[in-house]
């Protein structure tokens, strides 16, 4: 239990700095990605910028405890603009003087003298020489002075960059995210109760609540891997006794050859084969290939039905699936009995005189069991993985599109929901697995709480 | 450890089995690629010097026309992955008709070595060309990755199998200059801009932390001098079981971006996400070495260190390391064309056998451009995979 709240920390943890360390701002792909064709307005794509920025809650720092210096204090972070917040914090960084170089940067801003090259000119350090060279040629004799100001306090204030200061916020993104903030603006109705509490933000590409947008990928990417696991389970366990059973036949080994060909292809070219022969006017034309449409706005019990109905768009990307996992398990299966069955006492069974499928189905079978479920259960993440490639290839609407488009705009409360729902119901499953190898036998049970 | 020696026995190992000797010649022959395919000539004499055209990066073109008394060595198949031939341009299989310019300009029937063995796709770019080279590539980023991935696994799994139950024994002091470094390295990677200023720092650092260590050592303070066991097992138990959870196809997707594309960002990538199996497997293995006496001898004898290392444990469980470091390569194989395959991969000048499959997946009629790639990469993974078990089934007698 312990172990499991652990992973739950850690996995936070991980899954908020993955998310907030992918490079480029959020905001310019968001407006680029709403503004399909024409170009707003300054002022209008000003303001926007500004409402975006204020609902993202992105002028908070990141985390509890933030590292700041003397020269760069954390309050730039405010700044909204990205061109402008670059030239304060190398201008600052330079001089030591955070409230000079803001308002010189500012200034130079209003009158569009901005120099645009700052991040590479300040990497060799010669930041002064743009900054005049700007000041100079504009015509403001306050700017003049200000700057003659910012020269000689720059030559006493060189050491400040040196310094750490630690600032303690209490209000942080990552608060915010784990316990949610109330909402006291009403303009920006971006309240939430936070990720511990269930509710997983809103999507800042999509407009919609992430629990929303991701309940039915979330069942279709479930319903894939468990459906996978409920058909291959009895299956690989039959036809693996079935090769021991008849394991010096020349078919088994042709069999065996051939399983293992088509257990090393990739998945989706195993997908894509599939497509040609069964779903091609070239050969059989018996499946759709065309993605299904699922009623997505209504009912889990609609979508289902509407899973239901048109199920042959599913057997492809299904069978492509299932027939990694069966291979592997009914080759599992096989190595397990062929090393049960070399154990004494099944040679007892065999000279008290049953019968060869007899040894196998009532006794061996029972013994290898509980590796059987282990590893079953164990192949989740694999399936998921594989759910998603199938959701890429046959345009399923599942996670896979999901998660491509979200890191795409850097949708961020998305990707966290993916990685933190994924990630969650696959640490759950560890637990499960050893209540169930418990129920199974009862002599692992003190293993199992341990 | 001697390397050359054990790279002699895993070479004896590979020419076995047919697979093995399968994978030795693909491998030199992808790897000697730009020697026998290349549109680029490999010499070239003109006007009394010699150069080497294939060697430059530039893109070698029509405007390189021959004086009358130069010559040229051409490599045994012309084309490169991006060179185009506008005369079998729009999916040409092959089996079909495919056609060269003669001396005097008119269209004959293609020689030998102008043929595209594979057929060309819609733009006219040599099947074959992209095959091989996308075979270098996956085998280039497959090999790197999973060699980084080891070296990792190869930390993490000896650190946490030595140190398994009892910790890192050390004192407070020495804790307390790793946290300052610590925190000093995040405020160098926050705060200090420029890179002359950061190498500044770093020199700082370590000019602060010696001499304190050095005092903190001698000096006797009790608080600072108390021993504590760092449980640096449970750590990398916690991180490994993390990165187990998540699938690792949804990790790459998310962190893809971090980096720009290129081979280089990929075999980072692959190399960061595929050390778990292999340092679970390190890391069990040395805990079971450790209950054996004949490391007790050595350590009793006063073997150390690194010799300790390389010469009793690394020799112990290296065997079952190459297995897992066989399906390590081919997951990591897998992986990337899976990737590529979903255009979030290599960027699009690379060429990859992911991408090349993806391109044609729904184009039924060109059934060769996702057909063959597709078969040539099932048929390097079914000779890792073989080969792999091969090599678990002498292991295990």
């Amino acid at each position: 239990m312990g172990r499991t709240l652990g992973a739950f920390c850690v996995l936070l943890i991980f899954v908020f700095t993955i998310s907030r360390l992918l490079p480029g701002d959020p905001v310019e792909r968001i407006l680029f990605s709403q503004s399909k064709g024409g170009q707003g307005r300054l002022t209008d794509l000003t303001l926007r910028r500004e409402k975006i920025y204020k609902e993202l809650g992105l002028h908070l720092p990141d985390f509890y405890l933030a590292i700041g210096s003397l020269a760069i204090p954390d309050s730039f972070s405010r700044i909204q603009d990205v061109k402008l917040r670059e030239a304060v914090v190398y201008t600052s960084y330079w001089s030591g003087d955070p409230a000079r170089s803001f308002f010189l940067c500012t200034r130079l801003k209003q009158l569009s003298r901005l120099p645009l090259n700052i991040t590479v000119a300040s990497e060799d350090g010669n930041c002064k020489e743009i900054f005049s060279d700007a000041v100079l040629r504009s015509d403001d004799s306050a700017l003049k002075k200000f700057w003659a100001e910012l020269l000689i306090s720059s030559e006493e204030n060189g050491w400040r960059k040196w310094v750490p200061v630690f600032t303690v916020n209490s209000d942080n993104k990552f608060h915010r995210w784990i316990f949610g903030h109330p909402d006291t603006d009403t303009r920006y109705a971006l309240s939430s109760d936070g990720v511990l509490l269930g509710d997983l933000g809103f999507s800042w590409s999509r407009g919609r609540q992430v629990s929303s947008l991701l309940k039915f990928p979330f069942l279709l990417s479930m319903l894939l891997a468990i459906g996978t696991i409920i058909v291959c389970a009895p299956l690989s366990l039959l036809s693996g006794a079935f090769l021991t059973l008849k394991k010096n036949s020349r078919w088994v080994r042709v069999g065996h050859v051939l399983s293992v060909l088509v257990y090393s292809m990739p998945m989706f070219w195993v997908a894509v084969l599939l497509l040609y022969f069964l779903a091609s006017p070239l050969f059989l034309n018996l499946l759709p290939s065309s993605a299904p449409v699922l009623t997505t706005d209504g009912s889990v019990a609609d979508w289902l039905l509407s899973i239901v109905y048109q199920w042959r768009n599913f057997v492809i990307p299904f069978v492509a699936m299932a027939c990694t996992t069966y291979i592997y398990h009914s080759q599992f299966v096989y190595e397990m009995l062929l090393e049960e069955t070399a154990k004494p006492y099944v040679v007892t069974l065999r000279a008290k005189g049953l019968s060869e499928s007899q040894i196998l189905f009532s006794r061996a079978l029972k013994n290898i069991t509980v590796p059987y479920i282990i590893s079953l259960l164990n192949l989740f993440p694999a399936l998921i993985s594989g759910s998603i490639i199938m959701d890429y290839l046959f345009t399923l609407n599942g996670m896979g599109t999901i998660i491509i488009q979200a890191c795409d705009v850097r949708d961020f409360p998305v990707i966290a929901g993916v990685l933190l729902i994924v990630g969650g119901f696959t640490i759950l499953i560890y637990p499960l697995t050893d209540v169930l190898v418990a129920l199974i036998d009862p002599r692992l049970k003190n293993t199992a709480e341990k | 450890m001697n390397v050359k020696g054990f790279l002699v026995n895993i070479f004896d190992f590979l020419k076995r089995t047919w697979q093995g000797r399968f994978l030795l010649v693909v491998f030199f022959l992808v790897i000697s690629a730009p020697l026998w395919m290349n549109e680029s000539p490999l010499l070239r004499y003109d006007k009394g010097d010699i150069s080497f055209p294939f060697l430059s990066s530039e893109k070698y073109g029509e405007s390189n026309s021959l004086s009358t008394d130069g010559w040229e060595v051409n490599a045994l198949l012309m084309y490169s992955p991006n060179s185009v031939d506008p005369l079998n341009d729009g999916f040409v299989g092959p089996f079909d008709q495919q056609y060269q310019l003669s001396e005097t300009g008119e269209r004959e029937r293609i020689s030998i070595r102008k043929r595209h063995w594979l057929g060309t796709n819609l733009r006219g770019n040599d099947l074959l060309a992209d095959v091989i080279y996308g075979t270098r590539n996956s085998m280039i980023i497959a090999l790197s990755g999973a060699c980084l991935s080891l070296v990792f696994a190869a930390v993490l799994g000896f650190v946490g199998g030595w140190y398994f139950q009892t910790g890192i024994k050390t004192n407070i002091a020495r804790l307390l200059l790793s946290v300052v470094a610590f925190v000093w390295i995040l405020f160098i990677q926050e705060n200090i801009l420029i890179y002359s200023d950061r190498l500044i720092a770093l020199i700082g650092l370590l000019i602060f932390i010696l001499p304190l260590n050095w005092l903190l050592t001698r000096v006797e303070v009790r608080f600072l001098q108390s021993n504590i066991a760092i449980r640096i097992d449970d750590i990398i138990g916690l991180i490994s079981g993390l990165l187990l959870s998540l699938p690792r196809l949804v990790i790459l997707l998310a962190i893809m971006q971090l980096l720009k594309p290129s081979l280089l960002s990929m075999i980072i990538l692959l190399g960061f996400t595929g050390w778990i199996e292999l340092s679970r497997l390190i890391r069990s293995e040395i805990i079971r070495l450790k209950s054996n006496s004949f490391l007790d001898a050595a350590v009793m004898s006063g073997v150390k260190g690194q010799r300790l290392m390389l010469k009793h444990v690394l020799p112990n469980v290296w065997p079952s390391i190459v297995v897992l470091f066989i399906y390590t390569i081919s997951g990591n194989t897998n992986i990337e064309s899976i990737l590529s395959f979903m255009g979030m991969g290599l960027p699009p000048d690379v060429p990859s056998l992911g991408r090349t499959i993806g391109s044609g997946k729904f184009d039924y009629e060109v059934w060769w451009i996702f057909f063959l790639p597709g078969l040539w990469l099932s048929m390097i993974l079914y000779c890792f995979f073989k080969v792999a078990e091969s090599y678990r089934k002498q292991l295990n007698g």
